[in-house]
């Protein structure tokens, strides 16, 4: 490497530090979270832990961030998603995915008890499939596969199949990528379902498109 | 010859009588029960990295000698979903595709990633068949 080459790639790391490297203080990280109901924690090296303060969200953790520059001024939900790594879909979605404890395993009665409205209009559908029983079966039951909280209501057309086609092609590709997966990442990977499909739903949920 | 690796239809998953041994990633399925929630018509299907095909497609696949791959019986049923879209939709005879090929050498086999991989002519057999809601994409041994 020549000399010359060496100094413009210094120059170049001293400029990305200025840019990019200043930490937030703890009180600017506290702040913005707090503005989204988020709240934050500290590692000694000022990394922030964001926790979303939802009602579902004690099953999930987030990996220490560091806090983007870009976020300094943060005042939307978009750029709270982003300070914890997650889309914003994916926020507005994540209370959805829930399980409850059926008391029966008659999930399509305890739907329609639930939305008789529905009841012909519609076809039940488990939002955390019934397969991971076999994959995971130290992680779910049966009691919380058929819960109301994990049933989606699917109206009855040619669309609806082809999206539940797409929906089964992303858990086999979750199911391949996560030989461990806990009940929290199950119910992460339905709420990003929901996310892209759940205004579809009847009832909708998760605010898909 | 080149090879591609396919993601095909997943019409259901693993029913309530299907054994695995899920000490292996992906499990090792030892008895095999597909159970349908819904089907779009394609003549191979997946779940988990374990595939059916119809009858018909495995006369095919075995008129061809084929390599990597040998057939084994299925339990096929239908879930409530199933029911409820399709009332009255009865369904083909379907056998276990069993992939024990390397893939790339092979006509089929599975990739590092535990994907489908076919070779070019295995290809041309399942888009004759009507294989229509399968991702392709072209396999890079390297």
């Amino acid at each position: 490497m020549t000399e010359a080459l060496r100094r413009w790639l210094s120059f170049g790391l001293l400029l990305l530090l200025l840019i990019c490297g200043t930490p937030f203080s703890r009180a600017e990280i506290a702040n913005t979270t707090a503005a989204f109901g988020l709240s934050a924690t500290f590692t000694c090296d000022e990394q922030a832990t964001i926790a979303y303060d939802g009602r579902s969200l004690s099953a999930f953790d987030y990996d220490p961030v560091v806090v983007p520059t870009a976020d300094r001024d943060a005042t939307s939900t978009a750029a709270a998603s982003r300070i914890i790594g997650k889309s914003a879909e994916f926020l507005a979605a994540e209370s959805t995915a829930t399980f409850g404890r059926a008391a029966s395993t008659d999930y399509r009665a305890t739907f329609f008890a639930a939305n008789p409205e529905l009841e012909g209009q519609v076809v039940v559908h488990h939002a955390v499939e019934q397969q991971t029983l076999k994959l995971y079966p130290s992680q779910v039951t049966e009691a919380e596969i058929h819960s109301l909280e994990n049933l989606r209501g699917i109206p009855k057309d040619i669309n609806s199949q082809v999206h539940l086609s797409q929906i089964r092609k992303e858990w086999n590709q979750f199911y391949l990528a996560n030989p461990n997966a806990t009940q929290a990442q199950l119910l992460q990977k339905a709420a990003e379902i929901d996310a892209k499909f759940g205004s579809q739903f009847r009832p909708p949920v998760g605010g898909g498109q | 010859m080149k090879y591609y690796i396919l993601e095909p239809e997943v019409a259901g998953g693993l029913g309530q009588n299907a054994d695995l041994d899920r000490s292996v990633h992906p499990p090792r399925v030892t008895r095999f029960h597909y159970q349908f929630d819904g089907w779009l018509g394609d003549p191979l299907l997946e779940t988990v990295a374990s595939f059916i095909v119809t009858d018909g497609l495995k006369e095919k696949i075995k008129t061809m000698q084929a390599s990597g791959a040998k057939f084994g019986d299925v339990e096929i049923s239908k879930s409530g979903e199933f029911e409820d879209f399709f009332p009255n939709r009865g369904l083909p005879q379907f056998a276990w595709l069993q992939v024990n090929g390397n893939a790339g050498r092979d006509d089929f086999g599975l990739s590092r990633t535990h994907r489908l991989v076919v070779s070019e002519r295995i290809l041309d057999l399942l888009r004759t068949e009507g294989m229509s809601h399968c991702d392709i994409s072209e396999f890079n041994n390297d």
